[in-house]
């Protein structure tokens, strides 16, 4: 398998003749991958405290309502 | 519907790993393409995205608009001007061993000189946990008029063994 350090390979399929070629990926390919991934990985950084800050904010919304006298049954309601 | 539908080619990742899948040359003959592909990728990231490239262009001319369960919660993240399209996902070797997703991705009038090419994904990870995006529905543009011709399926790290694309082409009939 190729790891980090080994240049990747890529398969072509020639939908026209049917033909398959593998090959290694360029400089320029493995460049633009890089940077693919890197924007990935901000991403799903950002998606994932989004979803925290989002869970954290109901939870505290939950004990607030509650703290006013509802019932965490009307609370979570109010909450979806 | 079904006869309409014909298999323009075929490609399983074998055990060494793949960093690409490229289907080039594709015939203007059909109405529509359709990609069906079950995936699992090298990274170290959980349930990550993967990519696509059109006609071997990097230019920004790819934005997306992406519904995604991410855990117990959804989100609606935009994507506008990237050099890619990135409205895909699938699972990661950190899934454990065996798990792929399955995603379809939907292209009308693909060969259309006069039109702007827009697709609709659907991607579905093989794990369902709390924490990981286990569903993603997307409609993804490629701001071009030029027929397609190519398309290119990059993952994040390495395709894994055992994934497999599989390009349909649909065309109309009387």
């Amino acid at each position: 398998m190729a790891t980090e350090t080994e240049t990747p390979m890529v398969v072509e399929i020639d939908c026209t003749t049917g033909e398959s070629i593998t090959r290694a990926m360029t400089k320029e390919e493995q460049d633009n991958h890089a940077a693919m991934q890197v924007a990935n990985e901000k991403r799903q950084e950002e998606a994932a405290a989004a979803a925290k800050a989002e869970a954290d904010a109901k939870a505290s919304a939950l004990t607030k309502l509650t703290v006013l006298g509802l019932t965490v049954e009307e609370a979570k309601a109010l909450l979806k | 519907m079904a006869n309409t539908w014909t298999k323009i080619a075929s490609t399983t990742v074998g055990s060494g790993g793949i960093g690409s899948v490229t289907f080039s040359s594709i015939p203007s003959t059909y109405t529509d393409l359709c990609i069906i592909g079950s995936a699992r990728m090298s990274s170290v990231f959980n349930n990550v995205e993967f990519y696509m490239i059109i006609n071997g262009d990097g230019s920004t001319l790819y934005s997306g608009t992406i519904l995604q369960g991410f855990g117990t919660t959804v989100n609606s993240p935009r994507t506008s001007n990237t050099t890619y399209a990135n409205n895909f996902n699938a699972p990661a070797a950190t899934n454990g061993i065996g798990i792929f997703g399955n995603m379809t991705m939907y292209m009308p009038n693909y060969a259309n000189t006069s039109t702007f090419k827009s697709y609709v994904v659907d991607s579905v990870s093989g794990i369902m946990t709390t924490t990981n995006n286990s569903l993603l529905l997307s409609a993804g543009l490629y701001r071009s008029t030029a027929a397609v011709n190519s398309l290119q399926m990059l993952p994040t790290g390495n395709w894994l063994q055992y994934t497999s694309f599989t390009l349909y082409g649909i065309k109309n009939i009387a």
